[in-house]
């Protein structure tokens, strides 16, 4: 009896459009697209004004911690040094690309997109599989069963 | 340096928590869950919503904001400082 509605939250959470809600507003995902690219940009130039509070405050890496270096890497070609910094690399490079796709889209063509992305989160929870699998992923790194790059 | 910059981490940290909690209560779980992959997102979210009263998150996005910028100088006086001691040591 006590089940069913922690039951339907998880799958409220599991099955809601995150990523479309995200693409929903061209003004967001242009600011986002834009400061990625700007700490991308300035971390190849060997600058950063962005670092992690959590790893800067406490030592401890993020979930995230490593993904500039590892998109990076990826943008270098070096795919297995990427993997080995943070697997989930590919996964967000493909998702900014995605973002700066939609940015530049028709306004009409773009509605139609965010539809079938809308209709597909919905059906597969595709995003918050991602996401829950980069936290186990993170928890499983703190572990040391996966250890974290020497540098990153 | 080391001990000014750590305090800036732990305000920086704290502020980024406040708008956090923010984030998961206005957008749910999932988008709280990329704020905390990545707090540049949590970030970029507090000022687009620094407006809105009922999140009352003005203060901290001000406070946050000032302690990057003062991460930043710090880092590049840091970074001088270190040149000039070596140029010292190394003349």
């Amino acid at each position: 009896m006590l089940s069913a509605p922690a039951e339907n939250a998880f799958e409220r959470v599991i099955h809601s459009p995150a990523f479309s809600d995200l693409l929903s507003d061209r003004r967001t995902v242009a600011i986002i697209i834009g400061a990625g690219a700007l700490h991308i940009g300035l971390s190849m130039a060997g600058f950063s004004l962005w670092s992690c509070p959590i790893r800067a405050a406490t030592g401890v890496p993020c979930p995230g911690c490593g993904l500039t270096t590892a998109i990076l890497e990826l943008l270098h070609g070096k795919f297995s040094a990427s993997l080995q910094t943070h697997a989930f690399a590919p996964v967000f490079l493909a998702a900014l690309a995605f973002m700066l796709v939609t940015v530049f889209l028709p306004e009409e063509t773009r509605q139609r997109l965010l539809s079938v992305v809308r209709n597909y989160e919905m059906r597969s929870g595709l995003t918050a599989w991602v996401l829950f699998g980069l936290v186990l992923y993170w928890v499983v790194r703190l572990m040391g069963i996966i250890p974290f790059p020497k540098t990153f | 340096m080391n001990s000014i910059s750590l305090i800036l981490s732990i305000v920086s940290l704290v502020c980024g928590i406040a708008v956090l909690i923010k984030l998961f209560q206005k957008e749910g779980v999932l988008k709280g869950i990329l704020g905390i992959i990545c707090m540049l997102y949590t970030y970029i979210w507090g000022w687009m919503h620094i407006k809105d009263e009922s999140l009352n998150i003005k203060t901290w996005m001000y406070v946050w904001t000032a302690v990057i910028v003062l991460s930043v100088i710090v880092s590049i006086v840091a970074s001088i400082v270190m040149q000039n001691v070596n140029a010292a040591l190394g003349g």
